[in-house]
């Protein structure tokens, strides 16, 4: 199958996950993909490109999988697009160090008839391990060449292609074992084989549309609902070729006395144990594993477990409220300072108010938290990628059970506190459609980082001696009406089963700090363009309708915004919010950041101290506990709202999840303001 | 006679009990390999699986392997731990000899009561622990069995127990420390393809590393790398322990 | 800078602002992982004439296995 000179060569990297996919990915296409490792993080394909010696590649990185059966999401996507799409190669990213494991896939990917090439990854922690391989041994007996590589270091990149390169001019890698070791290497057993052989002959097919013929029948020997569906849909007689599959399954199934999946699973398995005996000069004597469970033995302990994780959520909060806060303040200040020189600088006039109450206002008022916010955000990554968060799960699990949840439930909605988007994508990890819908509805009562502003800002006015607490205590509503809502449609709506939890927990990495940084660099800059552009933007909107009819007093109730105000006040009067609180709610669907900034531009941030003092002013501390408590619940932004309509492909559930969010909002803003009052808080 | 959901003969149980053996062994149990087992010729074993597959314990078409159903292996791994307590007891408390043993044991399994079998269990690992170069009285073991006192008077603060006269059960049994090796995986469907996959498959070893802090779900090493599932899920491997 | 003058740069600011907002607002092409959202920080290799984004298969209909 050799190709000439291609316009594009499309390769795709599969591979478990944590076996260094996305790294290779981020390696090849200078993409700037976000790796974490856990299922999850890669839900959708990603594509990018390079070129390398002459060649344009198109890389498409799939989800991580363990195996190409389609029981989870993952797998479909993955294996449907190796079966549909147009792919002239496939990388097979396999992790040095869990070899076993990590072949399960392999074995499978080469009988798909696509040219394979082994990308064995992470070398160096094997070699540290004390493990030594026979690479060519290991490329005759498997029939693909292997490359070594170290993905985060970017070494064997540049192989990995000219590989490709050589692979598919000469029409190699297609998992056909050099002729000597055939004997010794054979996949399945002879009998499956044979059997297989036999159908296809009684069956009169010599194809069936995409792929080889022979996998198509041995999955669909094995059970595999899409393959039967497949093998129907190009079978002259659907009805007898399904009959004979069976007999087929029937028949083998008898000669070895077992069912086909274990025979297979055994199969495969017998033969990598087989493999690994030819190749490994020399066993892993260092366990790996080893100082992981070290850690764990902490981290996971009885008692401390769960303390300790609860004690690191709190470090997060406290770090960015305090620590962010000093950064904060510098800022601030630096604010305040343009705002007075640009008042003084230009002109008296609309342009001046427009710079002045508008931009500076509510933007300014917006960047002032980027401190905080690149705080969480290192947080979040160097929980990610230690590995940490996998242990999360596990320790979480049996108390998500309790409530309805699923311990896999928790990555997303722990996601969910960086940005609901990809989080309600992530729950394509869940396998059930119901676990996937469960987690969407209440994925949005996990606070996004977007939503952190609100609480700085009114904490750092009202609370200021506790901030970490309360900022905290926010968070840790969202997870307890999370848990609530799950457990009251779990048992209204969802009554069936929950997926497996079965999770692999990958030892512990050190996150590089080179890593680290450019990771929150990234997301900073986007933040900054999202100042730039949407909350610019929406700051400007709003100043014209404060400032409209021209010549009403600013942002009074004389203007146009006012006037929106004045029609929705009645709404939030019960929960103790003046005007100015409700359109600032009104206008962050579009994005959460926005309540901060409406508010800056409504309340004359543009002033030196004006917000915070016009805020103290207008608010007490119960409303404010409210207010923050009604950002928290109340309609998702409309980004995540697209999310939900595409993850669910339903008007039905989108609708729901958005007045839901709103009664729950108001009913919450309403029970903290009149309970408060009757408490004694003002 | 044992109390169960079905009154099960003498041999009928031989036959559980010697269908999950071999599977515990090896994977698979045939007609001809339970026909050897029991010593019968091969028309009795179809004819007694036909009667046990009556009473739903497990699934058989003529001619193909034998599968134990949920309520059959239960049934079977129960019968196994009886006579494996039994024949323990008689080799290491009252020292009879193997072969002995598992004749008396083939006898004396039918006719113990639950509670008898778990209060001889408790004595057998009792007397173990605290027998073999020390001492103890009757009346020690009185207190044991009553409220978990030892001889000196503690309480142990167990929460994972396995009674050593057990060597093959359920996966979820297990305690953190304990090791072993894959013997089959029973259930059906997805969960079991995921085992399957990653890599629980029969004969590999593992090691039971940890349990969450409320003692679900478990970790456990296979294959070189950690896997943690929950305890419903690891009820669907039998396991044999080292 | 006279009135005049001004009036214009803010009418020309303000109109630009109102179109992007109405952009920005429709359902965006730029693939499907990138939501706007930098705290999801994906949108860097996002291809801009990605068609409809893949719909998990079981919102349709049932896939795979159970």
């Amino acid at each position: 199958m050799a190709v000439n000179e291609p316009s594009e060569i499309v390769i795709a990297l599969v591979g478990n996950p944590n076996s260094g996919k996305t790294t290779v990915f981020n390696e090849l296409t200078g993409a700037r993909q976000h790796v974490g490792n856990w299922p999850g993080v890669t839900v959708e394909r990603k594509e990018g490109s390079t070129r390398h010696k002459g060649h344009t590649f198109r890389v498409v990185d799939l989800p991580g999988i363990y195996s190409l059966a389609a029981y989870s999401q993952e797998e479909v996507v993955a294996r449907n697009f190796l079966l549909n799409e147009h792919v002239d190669a496939i990388v097979n990213i396999v992790d040095a160090s869990n070899l076993e494991r990590n072949l399960y896939l392999t074995t499978e990917i080469l009988e798909l008839g696509i040219p394979t090439i082994v990308a064995l990854n992470m070398v160096d922690v094997a070699e540290n391990m004390g493990q030594q391989l026979d690479l060519d041994r290991f490329g005759s007996l498997l029939g693909a060449p292997i490359v070594p590589a170290v993905a985060a270091k970017g070494e064997g990149m540049s192989e990995i292609l000219d590989r490709v390169i050589e692979t598919i001019r000469d029409g190699a890698g297609f998992g056909n074992p050099a002729p000597e070791m055939k004997q010794r290497s054979a996949r399945h057993t002879p009998e499956v084989e044979i059997e297989v052989s036999k159908l296809a002959e009684r069956l009169r097919l010599d194809e069936c549309g995409v792929g080889p013929l022979r996998w198509l029948l041995i999955r669909a020997v094995e059970g595999d609902k899409d393959a039967r569906l497949r093998l129907s849909q190009c079978a002259p007689n659907p009805e007898q070729a399904l009959k004979r599959v069976d007999e087929t399954r029937r028949h083998l199934e008898q000669g070895f006395g077992g069912d086909m999946e274990s025979v297979i699973a055994n199969g495969r398995y017998g033969f990598i144990g087989g493999l690994m005996r030819e190749i490994v000069t020399r066993k892993a004597t260092a366990d790996k594993v080893a100082a992981s469970d070290k850690i764990d033995d902490i981290l996971l302990h009885r008692w401390l477990g769960i303390p300790i994780f609860l004690a690191l959520m709190w470090l997060t909060f406290e770090l960015t409220f305090t620590v962010g806060g000093f950064f904060q303040h510098w800022i601030q200040l630096g604010i305040s300072a343009l705002g007075t020189w640009a008042y003084a600088a230009l002109p008296p006039g609309p342009l001046g108010s427009l710079i002045v109450n508008g931009v500076i206002a509510g933007v300014g008022g917006v960047i002032v938290f980027i401190p905080n916010i690149a705080i969480i955000f290192i947080m979040i990554s160097l929980l990610e990628d230690s590995g940490y968060m996998a242990r999360a799960a596990f320790l979480m699990d049996r108390s998500m059970h309790m409530v309805g949840l699923h311990g896999k439930s928790f990555i997303p909605l722990l996601m969910g506190f960086g940005c609901n988007v990809p989080a309600v994508m992530a729950t394509r990890t869940l396998e059930t459609r119901e676990d996937r819908l469960l987690t969407i509805l209440i994925n949005p009562l996990m606070s996004c980082t977007a939503r952190l502003p609100i609480y700085i800002l009114f904490t750092g006015i009202f609370f200021s001696a506790n901030g970490a607490m309360v900022i905290f205590s926010i968070y840790a509503l969202g997870v307890l009406l999370a848990v609530a809502s799950g457990k009251l449609f779990r048992r209204v709506f969802f009554r069936k089963a929950a997926s497996p939890f079965v999770m692999e927990l990958p030892p512990y990495r050190m996150p590089t700090l080179r890593g680290t940084i450019l990771h929150v660099w990234e997301r900073t800059a986007l933040f900054l363009s999202k100042a730039g552009t949407v909350i610019l933007a929406a700051s400007i909107v709003i100043w014209t309708l404060g400032s409209l009819p021209w010549g009403v007093k600013f942002a009074s109730e004389g203007s146009l915004v006012g006037q929106i105000g004045r029609v929705i006040e009645p709404l939030v009067r019960p929960l103790g919010f003046d005007w100015k609180a409700a359109v600032a709610l009104l206008f962050g669907i579009g994005a959460k950041e926005i309540v901060v900034s409406t508010l800056g531009v409504l309340y004359g941030g543009g002033h030196a101290g004006g917000l915070q003092s016009a805020l103290a002013k207008s608010f007490t501390p119960l409303t404010a506990y409210g207010f923050m408590v009604v950002s928290l619940i109340y309609i998702p932004c409309i980004a995540t709202i697209a999310a939900i309509k595409r993850e669910t492909n339903s008007w039905k559930w989108t609708t729901f999840a958005v007045g839901y969010s709103l009664a729950l909002a108001y009913a919450m803003g309403f029970a903290v303001y009149r309970l408060g009052m009757v408490v004694g808080f003002r | 006679m044992p109390v169960g959901d079905s009154q099960l003969s003498r041999s009928m149980e031989d036959y559980l009990e010697a269908i999950y053996n071999l599977k515990v062994r090896t994977q698979f149990a045939r007609v001809n390999e339970i026909a050897r087992a029991m010593n019968v010729r091969m028309p009795s074993v179809t004819g007694a699986l036909r009667s046990l597959a009556a009473k739903g314990l497990v699934k058989h078409e003529p001619y193909e392997n034998v599968e134990l159903t949920q309520a059959g292996l239960d049934r079977a791994r129960s019968v196994a731990h009886r006579h494996s307590a039994v024949k323990e007891f008689l080799t290491s408390v009252l020292g009879l000899a193997q072969e002995d043993a598992e004749a008396e044991a083939c006898g004396l399994e039918h006719a113990i009561h639950a509670d008898t079998l778990d209060r001889l269990l408790k004595f057998v690992d009792f007397a173990r622990a605290h027998g073999d170069g020390g001492s103890f009285s009757l009346s020690d073991f009185r207190d044991y069995l009553a409220d978990g006192t030892d001889p000196d008077g503690h309480i142990p603060s167990e929460t994972c127990f396995l009674p050593s006269t057990i060597k093959a059960t359920k996966l979820s049994e297990l305690c953190p420390g304990m090791k072993g090796r894959i013997a089959f995986v029973s259930g059906q469907g997805a969960i079991r393809k995921r085992l399957l996959e990653m890599g629980m498959t029969t004969d590999t070893q593992f090691d039971v590393v940890r349990t969450a802090p409320m003692g679900d779900p478990i970790e456990i090493k296979i294959r070189g790398y950690n896997l943690s599932l929950r305890k419903s899920e690891a009820e669907h491997v039998e396991v044999e322990v080292e | 800078m006279s009135e005049i003058v001004q009036w214009i740069m803010v009418a020309v600011i303000v109109a630009a602002a109102v179109v992007y907002l109405v952009k920005h607002l429709k359902p965006s092409k730029k693939g499907c992982c990138c939501s706007g959202c930098p705290y999801a920080g994906s949108c860097a290799s996002e291809r801009e004439d990605v068609g409809d984004c893949p719909v998990p298969p079981d919102a349709r209909t049932d896939q795979g296995h159970e």
